[in-house]
C-alpha cells in the first residue's frame, strides 16, 4: 500500500457549532494539495485536526494507516511537519538556532546530517545571506522563510527515516513578495517530488494554487464542496459558491497547462 | 582550679551537679545587655573583649568591639575576636551559630534571661560561679535585695500605666511577658496592656480606650519626638489622663527593657515619676528621670 | 567567542570567586597560611582556622554555588516556559509559599531552624501545587501566570495577617529570614541537598531542546513532538523540588533567577544549549560574589544576602530598561 495521509468523515464541534462536517481527504507523498475557502470555512481547523492539535468528534485521521488519535506527539513529529501562519518568537535566537530546531524530533541525528540539511534548507529558502543574523532583526517575510527552512529540515529528517513525509502549511506565502511567493511554491513543488513529501497548503491566492497545486480542495462551511485537479474543479459557479464572488476562469496565457482566475467586480 | 568540661556540641546549660568554672578566662564575649552588665559588676571588665550591640550599660561597654545583633549573630565575626568563652543570654541566636562556635572550641554558656526577679538572681549566681567571683556575686545579690526592699516602701496606688516605644510614627506597647511589664508590676502599678503578649504595635485608639493614668516612654523615643512635651501632644496621647495630669516619665531604654542590676532604680523612677502615694499626699510632678 | 570558551570563562571566574570567597571573611586567615595548607607545608593551619575554613566557609560557599546555579537555571526555565523574560520561580508561588510557611513557623511555633525550614519547604510545595492546579483550569500557559499572580497576592496577605500577631522579636526574626542568608550552611545540609539539587540541575539543563521549542510558541513545540502537559509538569515539579528546599534553608534570595538568564542571553543569545549551563555558572558566580560581599563589607556583622542581590539587581534592571530604549 502506498503511504498516504487520510481523513474520512471528520466532524468537529466547537461551542455547539459544527466547524468541520464530514471532511474526507487524501494526501499523497509527491503531490501538493491546496485547501481554499472563504474565511471561517474551517481550513485552519482542518489543519489543526490533521496536525493532532485537536481531537475530532467523529471520523478518522490516519497517517500511513495509523490513527493520529493513538499517536504521541513525538511519533507524529517524526512523520509530519507543520508551519502555522505566525510564530510568536520574541527571544533572541539566531537564524541557525531556529532552523536547527527542525531536527528536534530526531535527537539521534548526527551533526554531519544536520549540517547538510540546514545548508540545503538555507539555500532552498534563499536565506543563506541571513545565516549570521538574529531572528528578531529580520523582516516579516524573511522570518517566514526562516521558519519554512526549519520545517524543511524537519521533513527532510522525516523522509530520511521513513522514506516519505507530510507537510502542512497555513498560508506560507502570505507575508512574501511575489518573487519569493513563486520561489517558495516552486521549491515546495520540487521538494514534494524529490523527497516524497505530501504537502497540504492553506491558501488564499487562487492563482498561486491554480498554478502550483496538483489537487485543490474547496471548502465551504466546514465541508469540502469539491476536490480534484485545479483544471477540473475551478469554474465560475464553484468559485462563486465558495467565495460568494463572481470570477471568471480561463486558460493561462503564459502557462498552457494551467488556468487563470480573474475576479469580476 | 579550672575544671575543664568535656567537649560537647551543644551550648551548655546550667548544671547543678558539677558547674564548670573559668576562673582564669581572659577572653570573654558577652551576648545580651543583662549579661554584660553583671560581668562588669563582678569586676571582670578586663577580660571582656567584645559584646553585642544591645549591651550599652555601663557606657564603656559600647566601646567594646561589637558582634552585632544578638539574635542574628555572625559566626566568623565572633571567632575573629578569639574568645575563650561566650556568656550568652538564653535568647541569643541563631542556634546553628552557637553550635558552630562550640564546634570551633569556644565554650558557649547560656544564661537565664527571663523577665523575672528569679531569673536575675539566678543569672548573678550562675555568672559569679562561672567566673569564680562567688563573693562578689553574693554581695551583688544582697545589695539588690536591700535596694528592692527600699523600693518597696512607700507603696503607690495600683493605677494603670503603659510603657510606650515610639518608632517611625508607630506606637509599640509593652504587653505581658516583657521585662517592662515585670518592672511595672514590681512598682505596684498595673500594666494596662497586660492582655497583649510581648511588644506589639498598638492602635492609637487603645490609649483612648484604656485611659492609662501614667505613661513611661523610652528615652530614644522621646528624643526622636523632640522632647517629652512633644510626646504628650501626640494626638493619640493628648487626651489620656496621663497626659492631662502630666504624669509621664522618660526612662532609659535599657533600664526600661531589662530586668537587671538597676531594677531598683527603675522601680524608684517609675514610682516617683508616676505613682500616687497610697497615703494620699498627691501626685508628684512629671519630669525626666535620668540614669 | 565560541560557546565552549564562554562557558570556560564563566567556570574560570567562578573558580576565582570561590577562591576569593574562601580566603576572606571576618576571621582572618592569611594568604600565607592558605598557601602553606594548599602546598601541605608546615605550619599549615591552626585548629580554629582549619575549622573556619572547612566547617564554616566551605559549606557556605558550596551552598552558594548550588543555590546560585539552581536559581539561575530555574529562572531560565520559567522564562522559557512562560515565554516571558520577566518570569522567575516566584511566579508559580514558590517564594510566597515558602514565606508563608516560614512566617507561620516563626510566629506560631517555638521555631528553630529545622522547623522553620520544613515549614517553608512544605509551604512552597503546596503553593506551587495550588498554582499548577489553578493554572490547569485554563488550558494556556497564561492561565498559569494568572494563577501564580493571584496566589502570590493571597499568600502574601496571609503572611501579613500572621505578622499582625507577631511580637517584636519574631518580627525581627522573620525580617531576617525574608532577607536571606547562607549562614546556616553545614556539611549535613550539603550532603542532603547537594545530590537533590544536582539532579534537578542536570534534569533542567538537559531539557534545552524543549525550552528552545517553547520559545517558538506552544503550538510549535507540540508540532516538534513535545507534549505540553508533561513538559509543563516536569519543569514545574523539578523547579519546585530544586528551589523549594533551597528557599527553605536560605530564606528569600531574589533577582538571581531573574537577572542571570537575562545577562547570559544578552551575551550570547537565547539558545538554551548555551543559556542553561551559563545561567547555572553565572548564578553560582553571582551568588558566590554576593556572599563574599555579604560577609566582608561590614565585618564582623553580615549583610543578609537577599539584600545584596536586590541592591544590585534593582539598578541592573533600570539599566536594562534604559539600554533597551536607546538600543
Amino acid at each position: 500500500m502506498p503511504p498516504v495521509l487520510t481523513a474520512r468523515g471528520v466532524c468537529f464541534y466547537r461551542d455547539n457549532q459544527q466547524v468541520l462536517s464530514n471532511v474526507a481527504l487524501d494526501l499523497h507523498p509527491g503531490k501538493i494539495t491546496g485547501v481554499l475557502g472563504a474565511n471561517g470555512a474551517g481550513k485552519s481547523t482542518l489543519l489543526s485536526a490533521i496536525a493532532g492539535e485537536i481531537p475530532v468528534n467523529k471520523g478518522s485521521l490516519k497517517i500511513d494507516g495509523q490513527p493520529i488519535a493513538r499517536m504521541t506527539m513525538q511519533t507524529q513529529s517524526r512523520l509530519r511537519a507543520v508551519l502555522p501562519q505566525k510564530s510568536p518568537l520574541t527571544f533572541n535566537l539566531t537564524v541557525p538556532d531556529v532552523i536547527a530546531m527542525g531536527a528536534y524530533p530526531f535527537p539521534e541525528v548526527t551533526p554531519v546530517e544536520l549540517a547538510q540539511w540546514i545548508k540545503a534548507a538555507l539555500e532552498d529558502c534563499d536565506v543563506v545571506s541571513l545565516q549570521n543574523k538574529r531572528y528578531l532583526e529580520l523582516s516579516g517575510g524573511e522570518q517566514q522563510r526562516v521558519q519554512l527552512a526549519r520545517v524543511l529540515v524537519q521533513i527532510r529528517a522525516c523522509a530520511s527515516r521513513a522514506g516519505h513525509a507530510y507537510l502542512l502549511l497555513d498560508e506560507p506565502t502570505a507575508a512574501l513578495d511575489p518573487k519569493h511567493q513563486h520561489a517558495v511554491m516552486q521549491k515546495l513543488s520540487s521538494c514534494a517530488r524529490k523527497d516524497h513529501i505530501g504537502i497540504l497548503i492553506i491558501m488564499h491566492d487562487i492563482n498561486l494554487a491554480a498554478q502550483w497545486c496538483d489537487r485543490i480542495a474547496l471548502m465551504k462551511a466546514g465541508s469540502i464542496v469539491a476536490e480534484g485537479h485545479p483544471n477540473d474543479i475551478l469554474n465560475a459557479s464553484r468559485l462563486y459558491e465558495t467565495y460568494s464572488l463572481s470570477m471568471r476562469v480561463m486558460p493561462h496565457p503564459l502557462n498552457q497547462d494551467r488556468m487563470l482566475v480573474l475576479t469580476d467586480t | 582550679m579550672t575544671t575543664v568540661r568535656a567537649h560537647t556540641t551543644h551550648p551548655e546549660q546550667t548544671s547543678e551537679a558539677t558547674p564548670a568554672k573559668y576562673c582564669y578566662a581572659t577572653r570573654i564575649v558577652t551576648l545580651g545587655g543583662n549579661v554584660t552588665e553583671i560581668v562588669y559588676a563582678l569586676g571582670m571588665e578586663d577580660s571582656l573583649i567584645g559584646t553585642d550591640i544591645s549591651s550599652r550599660y555601663p557606657d564603656r561597654a559600647a566601646q567594646l568591639p561589637s558582634v552585632g545583633y544578638y539574635r542574628q549573630l555572625p559566626v566568623e565575626g565572633i571567632l575573629r575576636l578569639r574568645p575563650e568563652i561566650i556568656l550568652a543570654s538564653e535568647h541569643a541566636g541563631p542556634e546553628h551559630v552557637l553550635t558552630q562556635l562550640q564546634a570551633s572550641g569556644v565554650r558557649v554558656i547560656r544564661v537565664s534571661d527571663k523577665p523575672s526577679i528569679e531569673s536575675l538572681y539566678k543569672r548573678i549566681e550562675h555568672l559569679s560561679q562561672l567566673l569564680c567571683k562567688v563573693e562578689q556575686g553574693l554581695l551583688l545579690q544582697s545589695d539588690l535585695t536591700h535596694s528592692l526592699k527600699i523600693s518597696e516602701q512607700h507603696p503607690v496606688k495600683p493605677e494603670s500605666v503603659m510603657l510606650l516605644v515610639m518608632r517611625a510614627g508607630k506606637l509599640l506597647g509593652a504587653g505581658s511577658q516583657t521585662h517592662a511589664a515585670k518592672i511595672i508590676e514590681l512598682s505596684g502599678l498595673i500594666n494596662v496592656l497586660a492582655d497583649q503578649s510581648g511588644y506589639r504595635q498598638i492602635s492609637p485608639e487603645i490609649l483612648s480606650v484604656r485611659q492609662p493614668a501614667g505613661l513611661i516612654v523610652t528615652r530614644l523615643s522621646v528624643q526622636s519626638m523632640g522632647g517629652l512635651d512633644a510626646v504628650l501632644q501626640h494626638p493619640a496621647i493628648r487626651l489620656t489622663p496621663a497626659a492631662q495630669n502630666a504624669r509621664a516619665i522618660e526612662l532609659d531604654d535599657q533600664l526600661a527593657q531589662g530586668i537587671g542590676l538597676r531594677l531598683p532604680l527603675a522601680i524608684q523612677a517609675i514610682k516617683s515619676g508616676l505613682g500616687t502615694q497610697n497615703t494620699g499626699f498627691g501626685a508628684h510632678q512629671s519630669g525626666t528621670v535620668n540614669q | 567567542m565560541k560557546q565552549n570558551s564562554a562557558h570556560g570563562l564563566l567556570l574560570l571566574l567562578l573558580s576565582l570567586a570561590v577562591a576569593g570567597s574562601l580566603s576572606h571573611g571576618a576571621y582572618p586567615i592569611s594568604m600565607r597560611q592558605l598557601y602553606a595548607w594548599v602546598t601541605s607545608s608546615p605550619p599549615g593551619l591552626d585548629a580554629i582556622s582549619h575549622n573556619v575554613l572547612f566547617n564554616i566557609r566551605l559549606p557556605r560557599v558550596l551552598l552558594g554555588i548550588l543555590a546560585g546555579a539552581a536559581l539561575g537555571v530555574a529562572g531560565a526555565s520559567m522564562q522559557a516556559l512562560f515565554r516571558n523574560p520577566l518570569a522567575e520561580p516566584g511566579l508559580i508561588g514558590l517564594s510566597a509559599g515558602a514565606s508563608l510557611g516560614a512566617v507561620a513557623a516563626i510566629v506560631l511555633t517555638p521555631g528553630g531552624f529545622f522547623i522553620i525550614a520544613c515549614a517553608a519547604f512544605a509551604g512552597s510545595l503546596m503553593s506551587t501545587y495550588a498554582a499548577y492546579l489553578l493554572g490547569r483550569i485554563s488550558q494556556s500557559i497564561s492561565g498559569l501566570i494568572l494563577a501564580g499572580v493571584a496566589l502570590n497576592a493571597m499568600l502574601f496577605s496571609l503572611v501579613g495577617l500572621i505578622i499582625l500577631s507577631a511580637d517584636d522579636a519574631q518580627l525581627r526574626d522573620l525580617t531576617f529570614w525574608s532577607m536571606g542568608s547562607l549562614a546556616a550552611a553545614n556539611w549535613p545540609m550539603i550532603f542532603l541537598l547537594g545530590p537533590l539539587m544536582l539532579a534537578g540541575l542536570i534534569y533542567l539543563v538537559s531539557r534545552w531542546r524543549v525550552l528552545n521549542a517553547l520559545l517558538l510558541g506552544e503550538r510549535e513545540a507540540q508540532h516538534l513532538g513535545f507534549s505540553l502537559g508533561s513538559t509543563r509538569r516536569g519543569l514545574i515539579i523539578c523547579v519546585a523540588l530544586t528551589v523549594g528546599p533551597l528557599l527553605a534553608v536560605t530564606g528569600g534570595i531574589g533577582f538571581v533567577g531573574l537577572v542571570m538568564p537575562h545577562i547570559v542571553r544578552m551575551w550570547r543569545g537565547a539558545d538554551h544549549r548555551w543559556v542553561m549551563p551559563a545561567s547555572a555558572l553565572s548564578g553560582a558566580l553571582g551568588l558566590t560574589l554576593a556572599d563574599w560581599l555579604a560577609r566582608c563589607i561590614i565585618a564582623p556583622a553580615e549583610i543578609p544576602i537577599g539584600l545584596i542581590t536586590s541592591l544590585i539587581g534593582g539598578p541592573f534592571f533600570i539599566w536594562l530598561l534604559l539600554k533597551g530604549r536607546t538600543g
